[in-house]
Parts: C-alpha cells; sequence; structure tokens
C-alpha cells in the first residue's frame, strides 16, 4: 500500500460541507449549481458554466475563492485577446546593471481559481492555449514548461444568448470541461432575497473554510471512493447506449444523436458521481449519485445532430431516457 | 488504520446475507414448486375433461399423473436451485433495493476482499465497511425474502376445484363399451398368434400337398386372422368367435373327431334332414349354417367355446392336425357321411359309393352340353371358395338367376354326402325319385335328374370326397372357371 498524507477524512467532509453552507449563503437560489462547481473542484475537473449576463457566475467564482483560500485571477475574453495574454509571455528584462535578460512572466492563467469570463469571444487559438492548461495543468512558453499550481480550477463561462462575434468551442475542447453548469432563472422568492442580499448596506462575505490542500486532499479521496462493479456494468452499459453507430440502440439515438458520449464521457460521470456520494456523506457509489450528475456531467458529450435540432430534441431529455432504460433498471 | 477484510463488523453481515440466501432458496423452491401445482393441476384438469368428455376411459394412471409430474417438477426444481445458489453480491443488492441502502453492502462486499492502493483508499474503505456493517443492521431476511404463498396457488387451487368437480360431474358422453379392453392380454395373444401360425403351417402342408384351392384359402384366412389378432385389431369375443368358427371348419373340413359341439349335430346335417326341415336348416346347426346368410348371428358353437383360450383351442386342433397325417396315410379320406336314408339301409355306403361311380361315368359319357346346360345354374356357375366363403350375404351366387323349383321331399332325396356348410349354395342334382336313386347302377341318365336340393358350400365340402363328386357329379363347370 502506498503510503500517502495523513487526512482525516470526517473532518475533510465536514470542512466541504461548510464551505457549501458558506458558498451557499452569499450566493442565494443556486445550491444546485453550487454543489456542481463543488463537485467539480474536488474531482480535479473544470467547469463551463452557462448563464445569462448578471446571474452571478462571477460572484460564484469569488466566493468559492474566498472559501477555499485560493488564488483567484480573472480573464475577460476578448477577439483579440491572444494566448500571451493568458499564458504569460517571455520578456526583456533591464537589471540594474545596465544586463538585459528574458524573463517570463506568467499570465493570469498562473492561480489556482481562474474565471474565464465569455470564452467563447475569444479566437480558437487563444481558446486552445487555455484549454492546454487546463488538461495538462502546464504551461509552455518559448520552449520552457511551467508547472501550474494545485489545485487548478478554470471556471469559463459563455453567454447563451449572444452569439454574434463568437468562436464556438469545437466539440474536442468542451469535452475537456469536466461539467457544464447551467444556472436558471432565479423563482420569484430567490429573487426577491438576492435583492434584500445584495442591495443592503452590508455586503456578504463567505469565510475561507478549507485550504488549496484540503482540497488536494479532497481530490484523492474522491478518486478513492470505490464503485461496484455492477454499477460500473451500468455505466459502460449506459455510455455505449448513447453510440448512434450501435443497430441495437434506441432509435431515436440512432436518428438524432451525431455522436454519442466518449470515453472520457463515462470517466467523469464516474468521477462526478464519486465526488457527489463524498458530498452526501457516503463512501461509495450508489445509482442515484450517477443519477444526480448524469446532465453536467453529459449534456456537452452528447451532440445531436442537425435533424435532432431542428425537431428540438432535447439532450437532457434523451440522455434521461437512456438512463432510465439502461441503469435505471438495476437502479430501482 | 485496521485491515478492512479483518473487520468485525462485516461477520453480521455475512451471517445476515447468508441467512437471506437460504431463505431465498426456501422462496424460490416455493416459488417453483407452485408452477409444479399449477402444471399438475391443468394437467388433472386436462384428464378430468378428456374422462368427462368420453374421450378417455378411467384409470388409475390417470389420477397418478398429476401426481408423478409433480414429483417430476419438485426434483427438477430442487436440483436447479441447489446448482445455482445466489451468489452474497446477489443478496445484498436485493437488501440495498429493499431497504435504500444505495450499494453500500454490495460495494463493502467488494472491497473487504481489495487491498487500498494509499491512505485515501484505506481511509474510503474503512469508512465504508464500518457505515455497511452499521446500516446492515436494518436487513431482516424475513422482511427481505418473505413466506407469501405465490398466486400461482389460487389459480391452482381454481383449476384443481375445476377438475375435482368434473370428476362428480355427470358425464357428457355415456361412457363406451369396452371394446378392445376385455380382449387377449399380451401373453395370450402371443400364444394365440403362435398356436395360428402353428395350425397354419399344418393346413398348408396339405394345400401344398393337394394342391386344394379351399385349402389354400383356408390358409389364407387363418393368416389374415393371425395378422389381426397380432395388430390387435381383432380381440377379444370376436377373435375368440372367428378362432372358433375357423376350427370348426377346419375340423369338419378334414373330418376331425372332436369333443366339439359343433361336430355332434353335423350327421343330422345331411341334405335328407336339411330338406326335411328347411326352416331349421343350415342356419341352425351351426357347422352347415351359410355364415353369409346371417352375418349378424353369433356362432353357437364360439359362444360355447369361450370358455376355453383361444390358444388353448388352437393347440387342440393342432394336434388333431398333427395326428390327421397318419390316419390319412393308413386309408383313403373318409368317406361321405351316410345320410339318415342310408343308415336305414336304403344305401349302405357300398351302394352309395357305386351309384356315385355311375353317375361319374355317366357325367363323362354325357355330353358336355347336355349334361352342363342342365346343370349349370341360369346365371352362372357357383363360384367362390375358401376365404370368401361365409363372408358374402346370402352366397346366392349358385342360385342366382332363378327361383328354385319346389323342393322333393327329403325322404326321396337319395344323396349321399354332406351338404358342404358355407355361405356359397350350389345346386344338387339327383335322380327325381328315391328309388331311382337307389337302383342306380351303371350309367345313369343325367339328363333326367333334377335338382333336388341347394347346399352351401364351405370348407366342410372340402372332403375329398364330396368335391370329387360335387366336380364330377353335379357342378362340373364351375370348378373349371
Amino acid at each position: 500500500m502506498t503510503e500517502g498524507p495523513q487526512v482525516n477524512l470526517e473532518t475533510e467532509l465536514a470542512k466541504l460541507q461548510q464551505a457549501r453552507e458558506g458558498i451557499a449563503r452569499v450566493v442565494v437560489g443556486q445550491r444546485e449549481a453550487i454543489d456542481q462547481v463543488l463537485m467539480s473542484l474536488i474531482s480535479g475537473g473544470h467547469v463551463l458554466l452557462e448563464a445569462a449576463p448578471g446571474m452571478g457566475k462571477t460572484l460564484l467564482v469569488r466566493t468559492l475563492a474566498q472559501v477555499f483560500g485560493m488564488r483567484f485571477s480573472r480573464v475577460q475574453f476578448t477577439p483579440d485577446l491572444m494566448p500571451a495574454d493568458i499564458t504569460g509571455t517571455v520578456v526583456l528584462i533591464h537589471d540594474d546593471q545596465g544586463k538585459t535578460h528574458l524573463e517570463f512572466q506568467p499570465g493570469p492563467i498562473f492561480a489556482q481559481l481562474v474565471l474565464a469570463d465569455e470564452i467563447n469571444r475569444a479566437t480558437p487559438k487563444t481558446q486552445s492555449s487555455l484549454l492546454e492548461a487546463m488538461q495538462e495543468h502546464t504551461v509552455t512558453v518559448a520552449g520552457s514548461q511551467h508547472q501550474l499550481p494545485e489545485p487548478f480550477f478554470v471556471l469559463a463561462t459563455q453567454n447563451p444568448i449572444e452569439q454574434e462575434g463568437t468562436y464556438l468551442l469545437p466539440e474536442a475542447q468542451i469535452d475537456r470541461f469536466f461539467f457544464k453548469v447551467q444556472i436558471p432563472y432565479p423563482p420569484e422568492k430567490v429573487l426577491e432575497e438576492i435583492l434584500e442580499l445584495t442591495t443592503g448596506a452590508e455586503e456578504v462575505k463567505a469565510e475561507q473554510v478549507l485550504t488549496p490542500e484540503d482540497i488536494v486532499h479532497l481530490q484523492r479521496l474522491t478518486r478513492a471512493v470505490p464503485v461496484a462493479s455492477h454499477v460500473r456494468q451500468a455505466v459502460a452499459k449506459f455510455v455505449l447506449a448513447t453510440q448512434p453507430s450501435d443497430p441495437k440502440n434506441l432509435k431515436e439515438v440512432q436518428r438524432y444523436v451525431r455522436f454519442g458520449v466518449s470515453p472520457r464521457g463515462g470517466q467523469a460521470l464516474v468521477l462526478a458521481a464519486k465526488a457527489h456520494a463524498l458530498l452526501a456523506g457516503r463512501y461509495n457509489v450508489a445509482f442515484d449519485d450517477l443519477r444526480a450528475v448524469l446532465f453536467p456531467a453529459l449534456r456537452h458529450r452528447f451532440n445531436l445532430n442537425f435533424e435532432g435540432q431542428a425537431e428540438g430534441v432535447s439532450v437532457d431529455g434523451l440522455l434521461a431516457k437512456l438512463f432510465s432504460e439502461t441503469v435505471g433498471k438495476q437502479a430501482v | 488504520m485496521t485491515r478492512v477484510s479483518a473487520h468485525p463488523q462485516l461477520r453480521g453481515l455475512n451471517q445476515r446475507l447468508e441467512r437471506g440466501r437460504t431463505r431465498l432458496q426456501l422462496v424460490r423452491f416455493g416459488r417453483g414448486l407452485s408452477w409444479g401445482i399449477l402444471l399438475s393441476a391443468a394437467v388433472w384438469l386436462v384428464f378430468s375433461s378428456l374422462r368427462w368428455a368420453g374421450g378417455m376411459q378411467p384409470g388409475a394412471w390417470a389420477g397418478l399423473v398429476p401426481l408423478y409430474v409433480l414429483a417430476v417438477w419438485a426434483l427438477g426444481v430442487a436440483l436447479y436451485i441447489l446448482r445455482t445458489p445466489p451468489s452474497l453480491m446477489h443478496i445484498a443488492q436485493r437488501a440495498e433495493k429493499h431497504y435504500g441502502l444505495e450499494e453500500r453492502l454490495s460495494t463493502a462486499l467488494e472491497v473487504v476482499h481489495r487491498p487500498p492502493r494509499d491512505t485515501a483508499h484505506a481511509y474510503i474503505y474503512e469508512a465504508l465497511v464500518r457505515d455497511a456493517a452499521a446500516k446492515s443492521e436494518r436487513v431482516k431476511p424475513g422482511q427481505l425474502f418473505e413466506f407469501r404463498p405465490p398466486r400461482n396457488l389460487l389459480y391452482a387451487l381454481g383449476i384443481g376445484a375445476l377438475a375435482l368437480g368434473l370428476q362428480f360431474a355427470p358425464k357428457l358422453a355415456p361412457p363406451q363399451a369396452p371394446v378392445q379392453t376385455a380382449g387377449l392380454s399380451p401373453q395370450e395373444r402371443a400364444s394365440t398368434v403362435t398356436q395360428l401360425e402353428r395350425v397354419t403351417q399344418l393346413v398348408r402342408r396339405d394345400a401344398e400337398r393337394t394342391n386344394d384351392p379351399y385349402l389354400q384359402a383356408t390358409v389364407r384366412s387363418l393368416e389374415q386372422l393371425k395378422a389381426q389378432i397380432r395388430s390387435g385389431q381383432l380381440a377379444g369375443p370376436q377373435a375368440q368367435q372367428e378362432i372358433a368358427r375357423l376350427s370348426e371348419q377346419i375340423e369338419r373340413g378334414y373330418s376331425l373327431p372332436g369333443p366339439s359341439p359343433s361336430s355332434q349335430p353335423a350327421t343330422s346335417n345331411s341334405p335328407a334332414v336339411i330338406a326335411d326341415n328347411p326352416s331349421r336348416n343350415a342356419p341352425q346347426t351351426g357347422s352347415n349354417r351359410p355364415q353369409g346368410d346371417q352375418p349378424g348371428q353369433q356362432n353357437p358353437n364360439a359362444q360355447q367355446q369361450t370358455g376355453t383360450s383361444p390358444s388353448q383351442q388352437l393347440n387342440n386342433l393342432a394336434q388333431k392336425l398333427e395326428a390327421k397325417p397318419q390316419q390319412a396315410q393308413d386309408k383313403s379320406p373318409a368317406p361321405p357321411q351316410q345320410t339318415q336314408s342310408q343308415q336305414q339301409g336304403e344305401c349302405d355306403g357300398a351302394a352309395c359309393s357305386d351309384i356315385y361311380a355311375k353317375a361319374r361315368s355317366q357325367q363323362t359319357k354325357d355330353a358336355e352340353s347336355a349334361t352342363r346346360n342342365i346343370n349349370r345354374p341360369p346365371g352362372g356357375a357357383a363360384g367362390g371358395f375358401g376365404d370368401q366363403a361365409g363372408k358374402e350375404g346370402g352366397g346366392k351366387s349358385g342360385a342366382r338367376g332363378g327361383t328354385p323349383p319346389p323342393r322333393t321331399r327329403a325322404e326321396q332325396v337319395k344323396l349321399p354326402f354332406q351338404a358342404p356348410p358355407s355361405g356359397r349354395r350350389i345346386q344338387i342334382l339327383g335322380p327325381a325319385s328315391a328309388s331311382t336313386a337307389a337302383n342306380v347302377t351303371g350309367t345313369v341318365e343325367a339328363q333326367n335328374w333334377v335338382r333336388q336340393e341347394e347346399v352351401p358350400i364351405g370348407l366342410g365340402y372340402l372332403a375329398a370326397p364330396n368335391r370329387s363328386i360335387v366336380s364330377s357329379y353335379f357342378t362340373p363347370a364351375k370348378e373349371t372357371q
């Protein structure tokens, strides 16, 4: 057995619950989005946040950074944003002795929590530089590789309304986001509460509960959560059921789906279910965990074809149907 | 950190799961048995329905079939259940679904045998096992696998009640009389066939030796009877009756002595007696009865012989036939039996033989046309022998085409041969008066003879003297056809 750092499981989980509650006090009425972001964080994944302007995306990220004590940076993506503006660049430095030398100036990506605001407004070249950092947790500039700090968590946002002057993220890059979180418009009571809290004299702030090291420990614990073999088999069956090329699958899948869930999507589903189980205070993955993380983990990995989009087929609806016909049969 | 596999609380979980497995096996057996009971009830209902509808005779085996089905089914179910015991993982999953344990037990069972890779895994595994053990306290095998009567039993009960009701319900159709059930037992049938084979061989031997068509026909009849008995087409009283009839005819044809009651009245079947009392002619006597005349009437002789088994009857016949060749070699074929008038001295055996000899020579001398025109029955000769005998109604072919003339009194007929007892009839011509017949010597004017009697022919007619008499004396034309 490989010995790792000593962790107190119950304490860590209790702190996680405290952090959850602390964020929920600031970001009102978005408990589901908060949980999904937390799950992504302790799973080591990144989040694509899709919400209309003014829905509290920046507030959520900032609160998250406060609660976990993470270094936070924000990058506003624009069409003229260059990769070096994100990753950093090598600059010529004049020292006190009159000599010059090249020195790497880290970009905003060198933070533990990066908010890539309106990521779809940058060119694909810039987008790809961010996505490389997300995947490898390293940045290569001028032939030198630079390690990003741990934990490294990117929360990218995109505006679902404005599409003019944007560059849609390719599916291969979207697939690298662990979760695609959608923040719905708040209902009346929540909106009233938001207005009450945010327009007063005193601004509500969250306290730091966890440290970045705790996040790393939680990420390790999350990966250690076991999955029963029959649950794993059910996930594999479900992932295969999303493939339109298999004639045994549902006719709706064959007709409306452009491509199904990738193996990375299956990994994300299981890992997210582990995080969900841990967040729920359990130490094993249940079918309910899979159901809870199904949409944020797979809705951006399950693409409809033109016919499906034209006929208004719901990705979430189709996923739910497939899940109930494969995993759900064993779950109930 | 303690080793997960040695966690003491898992023992409790294992014990509960083991108890649950045993209980599940019992529940599975009960469920499988209920299907067997349902099947047995259905089988019982089928048999009861068949019996009620009259399509099947009741028998003890019919009542036992559902029990056999149930026993075989129960055995099969028991074997299947023993060979396919559910795993503890399966029991754990059932418990998780029943108690909402969210895959804790099954995951813990897997984790127990898996060494943790690092401290994080160890902590998680430890916590999981502890959690699963705590949650497994809720698992009650009795609640998990309840002994509830399967719904199949209700259906089986209903079907069984229906079948039981059919047992007491009035039959839809009256029970049919047993046709073959009272027949020969397999042993008796085999013995009968053996004896028939034996008799057939004896008769065939004579048929081949004498080249006699009647014996050959008899052989065919015997073969046919044997085949019918062997295949079961003929059994019981019908078989016994047929055997008795054939035996009787063979005995009479060979003029065999025997205890058969049919042989006694044969002596009274002389044409004189027949003519004397036509109403009790052959049909009344059994031996001379033209069997085609009354096909539905049973042979009284056969009825009397039903007391003995057919094989025994055939055995007696075969013994007589085997004893016969020595007698036949020693002497010539038995002379025709004498009529009552002959016994009274009007015509002794030698005189009658002379009469026949003279008649034969006369027949030879007469012109064929004159003799045949007179003697041949209008409409054709009396045809059909052997196996045809007794099977056509009335055997009227010999008398076809005309009404027999008024018969003279029997006392006036001097025909010293026994009337052939069979279905077919033949016209017998003789002298117009008894005195003429008695004084016949030398050449006889056969043209002046009139038809004295119309008698049936059959196996009794097969005796060589009679055949020669008939063939040369009265109906020479028919044997050439």
